[in-house]
């Protein structure tokens, strides 16, 4: 007995077929933190090539972080819109990278920021409830603890396996040092 | 001083007759007929009506074992999670017919169909047990398993997470 069918088949595959992306490199950090930054690469349907940035903080814990190759070195890298139509594509590809680091160490939490648009205000982001909706829908609670914090436009996804002692407090408080509330970080996708 | 008899005509004797023989035959077609019925009744309705108690009996006695196998089914994967919820929300559908089954009196009921009745009423109320004992193997999912005294990341439960999900999505991980 698998899911019920959608009598809709778009739904069947959407948020099912991502991009093929490939791993770039990844770099220690001198003076973590993060203590390792991951780069994978992917193109959508249109051509453009995607940047994700993986940071791997202490506790296992991943940020994920993506944007446009060609805006990279943009300030506002996250907050503009590509208007390029391919949001659950992309959103999808990210899963699917999220899963690779999990398949690889069973034990990693994740955490996302949504940034918000340029004149939006920082908390409740559209972007935010963007991502939360979908992660909510496409990661289960068996391995992850949901945690969104509509105040911070902020999402945690902590691993119930992992039983480091106080980990919800030891990340939040390193996620509230590393990212204060101002600072944006995200995707540029949803249109 | 010679009154003349009332003339009766042969036929009308007859018809009388024919109405009485009529009217016994009439009593004992329906005589018959409830006989007949209560002897189908005893010799097969009541007999299927004991099995059927029995096999509710029997029914009862695996599910017990199938209860208790239960207990050590693992629910660590996100296959075996969707397919628990997918079977307990059919599950759900049944408890308001199986809770009014289980509310049933069976003493209310004359002894002689008692048997059936109870058996019924206990499949139904271990039923309703067997639902609560899987509703609490998701219990750990629906309370926080790393606590905090941070308010600003709220917990969102497993039940809140499925009712608001669209089903026709495959999960990623």
């Amino acid at each position: 007995m698998g899911e019920p069918k959608s009598c809709l088949p778009i739904l069947d595959v959407m948020f099912q077929e991502g991009f093929k992306f490939t791993k770039i490199n990844h770099s220690q950090n001198p003076s973590p933190p993060p203590i390792v930054t991951y780069n994978y690469a992917f193109r959508g349907k249109t051509g453009k090539r995607y940047l994700v940035i993986v940071e791997q903080y202490d506790f296992y814990v991943y940020i994920i972080k993506f944007c446009l190759q060609e805006r990279k070195v943009h300030p506002d890298r996250f907050n503009i819109l590509t208007g390029l139509n391919e949001c659950s594509r992309i959103l999808t590809t990210i899963g699917a990278i999220m899963k690779d680091f999990y398949n690889k160490n069973p034990y990693v939490s994740f955490g996302f920021l949504g940034s918000p648009l340029p004149g939006e205000k920082a908390n409740n982001t559209k972007r935010f409830r963007a991502y939360a909706r979908v992660v909510s829908q496409m990661i289960s609670p068996v391995d992850f603890e949901h945690r969104p914090s509509p105040k911070h436009s902020a999402y945690l996804l902590l691993n119930i396996h992992n039983s480091e002692p106080d980990l919800f407090a030891k990340v939040t408080q390193m996620f509230n040092q590393i990212y204060p509330i101002q600072e944006s970080f995200g995707v540029d996708q949803t249109s | 001083m010679y009154a003349t008899n009332p003339y009766k005509p042969y036929y009308l004797e007859t018809e009388r007759a024919l109405e009485s023989v009529m009217r016994a035959t009439r009593f004992l077609k329906r005589s018959l007929f409830t006989v007949l019925v209560r002897l189908v009744f005893f010799t097969i309705g009541f007999p299927l009506f004991l099995f059927f108690g029995y096999w509710l009996k029997r029914k009862r006695t695996r599910l017990v074992k199938t209860m208790l196998e239960s207990k050590s089914v693992n629910l660590n994967s996100t296959k075996d999670y969707v397919e628990f919820k997918n079977g307990l929300q059919r599950f759900d559908g049944y408890l308001p017919i199986l809770r009014k089954a289980a509310d049933l009196n069976p003493k209310k009921i004359p002894r002689l169909f008692r048997y059936t009745p109870v058996q019924l009423q206990k499949l139904s109320s271990t039923l309703v047990t067997f639902n609560t004992w899987l509703h609490s193997r998701l219990t750990p999912m629906n309370q926080p398993r790393h606590s905090s005294e941070a308010t600003e990341f709220k917990f969102v439960s497993e039940k809140e997470l499925w009712e608001n999900r669209n089903h026709a999505y495959q999960y990623w991980m």
